[in-house]
């Protein structure tokens, strides 16, 4: 029983990690998601191709070597970064880009009708967007939100391949060390623990959005 | 007073032309029906002086400003995007598929543009939606969302949002046509109310005898053009336009 409390200590130093590294990665994320999918659909032809070529790239290669090219290559290009802010950076770019595509449907499926009303009204676009279009936007996109909300807690765990002493990697580190498999069990305790409770705040936010159809 | 004014305007979706060459005014207090077979344009017309679609010849005017202009005279007349807006501002638009906004309720949804659009104060414009609300028959709807509401009320609900404005001209497409047969009713009857106001009134309707009882003037379009237009006595009971003939035998 003490080795488990010891290793549990051990092993929950890294949630520090993994924590700030998720609650970092949403932050910054949503609102690139947000803003980048009203980009996407506006009348600039070129900075609706640039907002696709980041998706493109971004959503078409494995999150792994983004990491890797992050903090190995382009520290040789002279971008000295801490592998933390390597993680951070990386995480909010690709999970921007996962989030533009969903605001970009999300927004794309509000009805035509709901702009044309805002016009008749005398509404600008930036109101229109702001007070009509964005909040039932958001209501429909919370689905796929919470998603890519719980993926995002596990992927956290792929900064233990560059070093980082998260979650996964203290227990890989114990089970090395003792030849005992408990720590990656305690491991997927804390994970599930997360999610249960990531899945339980997105409830919440949905009922809270529940008022109208 | 001439209120809206459109003169020679053409508008094609690609190779379909839709309004050809349409000339057409409505004068102050004048309630004027748009009647005419699926497809002859009634929509494009009203979405045309909304600046909901664009025109690619003609002017528009509204109360004497010309806020659109194209083709041929649009090197006439410089227009600003604020005089366009004025422009739209001053005609209320109720659609057939209503268009209420869904995350917000029945007075949220009246109150939205007088605050934001016109900087009333909130005490203002609720005193304002509630004597609409009343006017609607519908107060007691106040804080209920438009999901709660029937085809009917919602249609009510929007004709008191576009008034909120207090627009001086308002334009009805079809304001019955998705509701069902019992609802249309009560919904006619606000709007004839507004036509015994004497407001200046656009419907397009499909309501015959409606447009018959409420019109001062009705206009029949057919495949882009206006091929009749007169006094509803003259239109429905002794029309000279052939296909007008055919038009109202399929339908009465
Ligand atoms: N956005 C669009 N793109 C292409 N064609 C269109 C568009 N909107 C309307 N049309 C076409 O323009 C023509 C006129 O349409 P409009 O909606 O003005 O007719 P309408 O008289 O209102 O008919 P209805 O009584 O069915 O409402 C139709 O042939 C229609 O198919
Ligand atoms: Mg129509």
């Amino acid at each position: 029983m003490d080795y488990i409390i010891n290793i549990s200590k051990f092993i929950l130093q890294g949630s520090k990690i993994t924590l700030s590294l998720y609650v970092i990665t949403m932050i910054f994320s949503i609102p690139i998601g947000i803003i980048g999918a009203i980009g996407k659909i506006s009348r600039f032809k070129v900075l609706r191709h640039i907002i696709s070529f980041y998706t493109w790239l971004l959503r078409g290669t494995p999150l792994m070597l983004q990491l890797f090219f992050v903090y190995y290559g382009l520290g040789v290009w002279g971008f000295k970064m801490t592998s933390f802010q390597a993680a951070c950076f990386t995480f909010v770019l690709n999970y921007g880009a996962y989030f533009v595509e969903i605001f970009r449907g999300g927004i794309q499926s509000i009805d035509k009708g709901q702009y044309e009303a805002a016009h008749c009204l005398g509404l600008t676009y930036k109101q229109t967007m702001t007070r009509i279009v964005i909040p039932q936007a958001v209501k429909r996109v919370l689905p796929p939100l919470s998603n890519e909300a719980i993926t995002l807690v596990k992927d956290t765990a792929l900064v233990a391949s560059i070093t980082l002493a998260d979650v996964t990697r203290n227990a890989k580190q114990v089970v090395s060390r003792d030849f005992n498999t408990s720590a990656y069990l305690l491991a997927a305790i804390f994970y599930l623990a997360f999610t249960t409770v990531v899945v339980w705040v997105f409830n919440k936010i949905e009922n809270k959005y529940g008022f109208y159809n | 007073m001439e209120m809206i004014r459109a003169t020679n305007i053409c508008k094609n979706f690609d190779t379909l032309e839709v309004l050809k060459n349409i000339d057409f005014s409505i004068s102050q207090g004048e309630v004027v029906s748009v009647i005419g077979p699926s497809g002859s344009g009634k929509s494009t017309l009203l979405r045309c002086f909304h600046q909901l679609e664009s025109i690619h010849e003609g002017t528009i005017e509204v109360e004497g400003k010309v806020i659109v202009a194209e083709g041929s005279q649009k090197n006439n007349y410089t227009i600003s995007a604020e005089e366009k807006r004025q422009g739209v501002l001053k005609m209320g638009m109720v659609f057939q598929d209503f268009n209420l906004f869904p995350h917000k309720t029945v007075l949220e949804n009246i109150i939205e543009a007088p605050i934001i659009v016109l900087h009333k104060t909130r005490e203002e414009a609720v005193k304002k939606a509630e004597e609409l609300l009343d006017r609607v028959g519908l107060l007691y709807k106040r804080d209920v969302y438009p999901s709660q509401l029937s085809g009917g009320q919602k249609q009510r609900i929007a004709i008191a949002r576009a008034l909120a404005l207090d627009p001086d001209i308002m334009l009805f497409d079809e304001p019955t046509s998705s509701l069902d047969p019992e609802l249309v009713g009560e919904v006619l009857k606000v709007i004839k109310d507004l036509a015994e106001e004497k407001r200046t009134m656009i419907i397009v309707t499909h309501e015959m005898a409606f447009a018959q009882e409420v019109s001062d003037r009705v206009v029949f379009m057919d495949e882009g053009r206006i091929l009749e237009e007169g006094p509803p006595e003259k239109i429905f009971k002794n029309p000279d336009n052939e296909r007008m003939q055919t038009f109202l035998g399929k339908i009465i």
